[in-house]
């Protein structure tokens, strides 16, 4: 998790990751930084994502994204 | 069936008293019936075209379903005897296929679209090019309909084609109720653009009669007559006269164009945004819905932000459709990698940070007409936005340099005023009546101003199309407009507050609202009301 | 929905009603030559205080002064005219002065049946002025809007069938709230008529326009127009069957005028079919007269146009013709009658006293322009 905050802090630091949970729901963060954070953790964890996980539900808190890398990564 | 004739309200009263009198189960089939007699009205010949789009979607999405259940069986089958990579393997090897099927399907509609919209336009660019190469050879024109809301019904079947694709849910058995979503009538016409896991499933939902659906959804129609009945028809006169081709031929006075693009924004502001709003709130009174397509565009404080606030439904859809899968897409984020490793992470975001919206926004462009100054008007919006992106870098240092406060009111009021300046020169573009004029007028916005038109001193402000009596009018009910939306952009709920209001003041304000659309409403015999502007889409 | 939602709701949508019908009355067919306040008085007149009415167009209320008759006879005659009133209409109009007063004496102005062209427009307006004097509850109102569109659709089939805006006339006349002379004043209807309905034109009603005419010729007939023909003999047997149930007098006229022969043509078709049907029509034209009227109207100086006599000409027909209903018919003298007297007293001075002013402003004027 500190991993993936870190990257998070790195697209926007303005923004507490630690306890938002409605990232994607009240639009906290917008298109491009979806796609930064993305970039990212393409980058940091080698793996690709893709339109399919373009969910919600994936990217509305860190938890959430943090699931999706795993899964992601398990699926390797 | 144009939303703001009687015919129309009748239609809908008795659409909504047959809705809740049915039994619950028969209550989609009312409005699938009421929306193919919505949709029979503007003419038979249309029926056939929306009709086909609806067969051969479900039926697509249908083919799409049984090649992954098919292929879920044969895993099952195998049972223990399948490896971990060797379902991997079955996995991709269907989801290949049906990605195939999908991409047809999806471009059939998209051609379908756009041979209906524009053969006619492609085949006269044909004949063009054979004219130039000197041949003597040509086309003949095609008589082609455009039917009713084309490009609203078929980007939903595209976007449920997609979804299917991408196996977000199963694909819709019921033929009749697959119907209804592509023909609702109260969004064929001019959208918003419906997902069917939203608005697809609540319209096969029973709706039981909720007073406040009723009442709520009444009030959001008054609503949207007052912005397009009483403002968008009324100041669509000075539009047209400042964009009129004869207009001042070429010797163009800044303040003139100013007051006309003012007036233009509020025009087609009016006219779409309270279609929807009559739209909304058609569905509401029947329980459903409908995804808001404005918040308050003229208080954005950028470009993006504005693409947020207007015709949000189909930013959203272009987000979901259009704009992540090109970002995302195997070559845009291999180049993107590449970028990224050789001139690190700013690089390798700008590459599909430019891409994405080139391609939305072309599209955007082109959705609203093929002509020179949609595409132009398309790729200066696209640009704005990869520029804005790409400074945000710049942006930063600077606002530290100076000492900015982004938090001040005085800077939100400098985002919008800069928004605004940059949205007149995109409408100036599109309405413009050539690409050339759209340049003259663009100068002469900036280099000439004339105080005394614009304040009225001279009197000429009275003879663009609206005398002074009406210009009184429309300043205090753009004030009306204002109010409301400050009073939204903080938070407030303008029908939840007024429902807690007393009941003498609740009906005196509605009862005066309504008399104030019936006096200065511009409908009537005596009045041409124009057609929605967006109705051809 | 809870039963108190559902009544609120109904309470409501009268609420809406209510000021909507409010609203058509302050946006309805322009009232230039009163016709609101005409009808608004007669309404409000007192049961059983007017003993005859007059029916038709301009040519009743530029011609009868009530309040002369009245001064010289005591009788209680009354003008229920609007300009170019709709034939078709005419038995609505009937219809409408039954339901206020219970009248003796049915005068009925024959220039409506006249008309030679249906023109849409103007058929249009001849009907609401009719229509928009009346109140929006009145059933004549509402079967007269619908007469109206019927007769539109038969003579032109591309007239729309159903035109909400004649129950309706804030949908068609809202746009007057921009015109520079509208004002609340003048639009509301409930205001009473100053001289009981003889009408004033400022400059006309006392101008004098000199007139040339053509002789009468009294053989000469021209058909009616075919839709109108169709209303008139309509209207005949519906006045037949109004005899036949009351005891009503019927009276028809043609006030005198300045005409081309086709109207004088198809006006003495119409006395014709009158008198077949076994109705009296009284006309002031004459074939033996060198004036070609059989009445002392002066063509110098008691017309202010064509088709109408000023203030002079409109005593001298006053004073004829209500010589002719005293002498054959039995209209009572109701000037002991203190609900009469609230109304009817005192009107002729006030409009005499007008006429001076009148004419005191056109000598002015006049004197004006000399110097």
């Amino acid at each position: 998790m500190e991993k993936l905050l870190e990257i998070l802090k790195s697209v926007r630091d303005d923004i507490d990751f630690e306890n938002e949970d409605k990232l994607i729901d009240n639009e906290i963060l917008d298109s491009f930084d979806i796609v930064s954070i993305v970039g990212e953790l393409c980058d940091a964890y080698d793996i690709t994502i893709t339109v399919d996980d373009m969910e919600p539900e994936n990217f509305n808190s860190a938890k959430a994204i943090l699931a999706l890398v795993e899964r992601l990564i398990d699926e390797m | 069936m144009p939303f703001t004739s009687f015919r129309f309200f009748f239609f809908l009263a008795f659409v909504i008293f047959a809705y809740y009198v049915v039994p619950k189960k028969f209550q989609w089939f009312v409005l699938l019936v009421s929306s193919y007699a919505f949709y029979l009205y503007s003419g038979v010949e249309n029926v056939f075209f929306i009709v086909a789009t609806t067969l051969f979607t479900y039926f697509s999405g249908l083919l799409m379903q049984s090649m992954r259940n098919k292929n879920q069986k044969k895993i099952e089958a195998l049972g223990e005897d399948l490896t971990v990579d060797k379902k991997r393997e079955l996995k991709k090897e269907v989801a290949k296929k049906i990605h195939t099927v999908q991409v047809i399907t999806v471009l059939i509609n998209l051609g379908t679209l756009a041979s209906l919209k524009y053969l006619n336009l492609l085949l006269g660019s044909v004949n063009d090019m054979f004219m130039l190469f000197r041949w003597d050879a040509s086309v003949p024109f095609v008589n082609l309909i455009v039917p009713l809301g084309l490009s609203y019904y078929t980007f939903n079947s595209i976007g449920y084609l997609i979804d299917i694709g991408r196996g977000k849910y199963a694909a819709e058995k019921h033929l009749g109720k697959f119907a209804l979503f592509v023909s609702f009538f109260p969004s064929v016409v001019q959208g918003p653009l419906n997902r069917f896991a939203d608005v697809g499933i609540q319209l096969q939902q029973p709706h039981k009669l909720e007073y406040d659906n009723l009442k709520n959804g009444a009030l959001l129609i008054l609503w949207g007559l007052f912005k397009k009945l009483v403002i968008a028809d009324r100041v669509s006169a000075i539009a047209s006269t400042v964009f009129s081709s004869s207009f001042a031929a070429g010797e163009y006075n800044g303040s003139q164009i100013l007051f006309g693009v003012i007036a233009y924004s509020f025009q087609i502001y009016g006219d779409f945004s309270g279609g929807t709003d009559i739209t909304r709130g058609a569905a509401q009174m029947m329980g459903i819905e409908l995804p808001l397509n404005f918040e308050r565009p003229f208080f954005s404080t950028s470009l993006g932000d504005f693409w947020k606030r207007w015709h949000m439904s189909l930013g959203a859809w272009m987000r979901e459709y259009v704009f992540y899968p090109v970002m995302l897409c195997r070559p845009v984020s291999n180049l993107s990698k590449k970028m990224r490793k050789k001139h690190g992470s700013y690089a390798g975001k700008m590459v599909p940070s430019v891409a994405a919206p080139m391609v939305v926004f072309f599209l955007i462009g082109i959705w609203h007409g093929v002509t020179s100054q949609y595409v132009v008007n398309g790729l200066y919006n696209a640009t704005l936005i990869s520029a804005s992106v790409a400074m945000v870098p710049v942006y930063n240092k600077l606002i530290e340099k100076l000492h900015i406060n982004t938090e001040a009111f005085s800077y939100r009021v400098f985002q919008i005023l800069r928004t605004t300046v940059l949205l007149f020169i995109s409408r100036i573009i599109v309405k413009a009546p050539s690409l050339h004029d759209a340049g003259l007028m663009i100068k002469a916005l900036f280099t000439s101003v004339d105080f005394d038109f614009l304040l009225g001193f001279n009197g000429e402000i009275y003879k663009m199309g609206v005398s002074q009596k009406e210009m009184s009018l429309i300043i205090f009910s753009v004030l009306i407009l204002l109010v409301v939306g400050v009073l939204q952009e903080n938070g407030m709920k303008i029908r939840e507050t007024l429902a807690k209001q007393n009941i003498v003041f609740r009906w005196a304000l509605v009862l005066a609202f309504v008399a104030f659309i019936l006096i200065f409403g511009v409908y009537g015999p005596d009045y041409n009301s124009s057609s929605f502007i967006y109705g051809n889409f | 929905m809870t039963k108190k939602q559902f009544i609120r709701s109904i309470a409501f949508f009268m609420a809406v009603a209510v000021m909507v019908l409010a609203l058509c009355d302050l946006f309805d067919m322009d009232n230039t030559y009163n016709y609101n306040q005409r009808y608004c008085t007669y309404r409000n007149f007192p049961k059983d205080t007017v003993d005859a009415v007059i029916l038709g167009t301009s040519g009743v209320d530029r011609y009868w002064i009530p309040s002369q008759a009245y001064e010289e006879y005591g009788i209680t005659v009354y003008p229920l005219s609007t300009d170019a009133f709709p034939a078709w209409l005419y038995k609505y109009a009937v219809d409408e002065a039954l339901r206020f007063q219970d009248v003796d004496l049915l005068i009925l102005d024959i220039r409506p049946f006249t008309l030679e062209e249906c023109n849409i427009n103007d058929m249009d307006i001849r009907a609401r002025r009719f229509l928009d004097a009346l109140t929006p509850f009145s059933i004549n109102r509402i079967k007269g809007c619908f007469e109206t569109m019927k007769i539109r659709d038969d003579v032109d089939k591309s007239a729309s069938r159903l035109d909400l805006s004649y129950l309706f006339p804030i949908i068609k006349f809202h746009g007057k709230w921009a015109d520079d002379d509208y004002s609340i004043a003048n639009n509301w209807s409930s205001v009473p008529h100053e001289y009981l309905g003889y009408n004033i034109i400022d400059n006309a009603t006392v101008r004098p326009r000199p007139q040339e005419i053509y002789p009468y010729d009294a053989d000469y007939y021209v058909d009616l127009n075919p839709y109108i023909e169709t209303y008139f003999y309509e209207f005949l047997d519906y006045i037949k069957e109004l005899q036949a149930s009351s005891d009503i007098e019927v009276l028809f006229i043609d006030t005198p005028q300045v005409r081309l022969d086709v109207e004088m043509g198809i006006s003495n078709k119409i006395y014709k079919i009158i008198e077949e049907e076994g109705f009296e029509c009284v006309h002031y034209y004459d074939e033996n007269s060198e004036t070609t009227f059989s009445i002392d109207l002066d063509l110098n100086t008691d017309f202010y146009n064509e088709g109408h006599t000023n203030f002079y000409g409109g005593q001298k027909f006053t004073t004829i013709f209500s010589k002719y209903l005293i002498d054959n018919y039995d209209l009572k003298d109701r000037r002991d009658d203190p609900k009469v007297q609230k109304h009817w007293d005192g009107v002729h001075d006030k409009l005499l006293n007008k006429i001076a002013e009148l004419e005191e402003a056109r000598k002015n004027k006049l004197d004006a322009a000399k110097s």
